[in-house]
């Protein structure tokens, strides 16, 4: 299995395709540990897992310009929309998976920046439902 | 119904220009709403046809 360097990544929001507009991506997938122990003579913990929670961290480059990173976000505040991610922009397959998912736009930063900095746009949406991991 | 991509973002997969269809943007999880409002797709005069099944006519 080769080590894989991010350049070429995949990224739709609202089946819009962003990705040259996105600097890094973090997809979370984490499940609550549900404390099982009881008396026994191992002296030890048991645990079962419990819900899982996913979410999508993104960093946007901000774009003002019709049709781009506001236009395209801004209306989805608060709204449930489809989100995607794929390593590599090319055909899905084992080893290039594709995640797709639905997330709340909880939070969104119309302009973020210091002088002399690029404007972006930080943000970590919790996933409704669960991620759906094609490979073909 | 038809909806034609006007930005220069791909939407579904289609270029600016290319045409979609409800089924393709709905299948996809798109509000498509959001999309016409944010200047992504606009509804498109082109129909698209099902398949003729054979001496079926038109």
């Amino acid at each position: 299995m080769a080590r894989i360097v991010l350049t070429n990544a995949l990224v739709t929001v609202n089946a819009v395709d962003l990705s040259d507009l996105v600097a890094s991506i973090t997809l979370n997938s984490s499940v609550d540990s549900v404390e099982t122990t009881g008396f026994s003579s191992t002296g030890t913990r048991t645990r079962v897992g419990g819900l899982t929670d996913n979410s999508i961290s993104l960093e946007f480059h901000q774009d003002y310009a019709s049709g781009e990173v506001e236009a395209t976000i801004y209306p989805l505040i608060g709204t449930v929309t489809a989100v995607t991610v794929k390593p590599v922009n090319s055909a899905t397959s084992a080893s290039n998976p594709l995640y797709s998912m639905n997330c709340l736009v909880a939070e969104w930063t119309p302009l973020n920046g210091a002088v002399g900095e690029l404007a972006t746009a930080s943000v970590t949406w919790p996933v409704s439902g669960a991620i759906t991991k094609t490979t073909s | 119904m038809a909806y034609k991509v006007i930005s220069g973002r791909e939407v579904c997969g289609k270029k600016q220009g290319e045409v979609l269809t409800s089924k393709e943007l709905e299948d996809a999880g798109a509000n498509i709403d959001v999309l016409i409002a944010s200047g992504h797709i606009q509804a498109s005069q082109t129909t698209i046809k099902p398949a003729l099944s054979e001496g079926a006519k038109n």
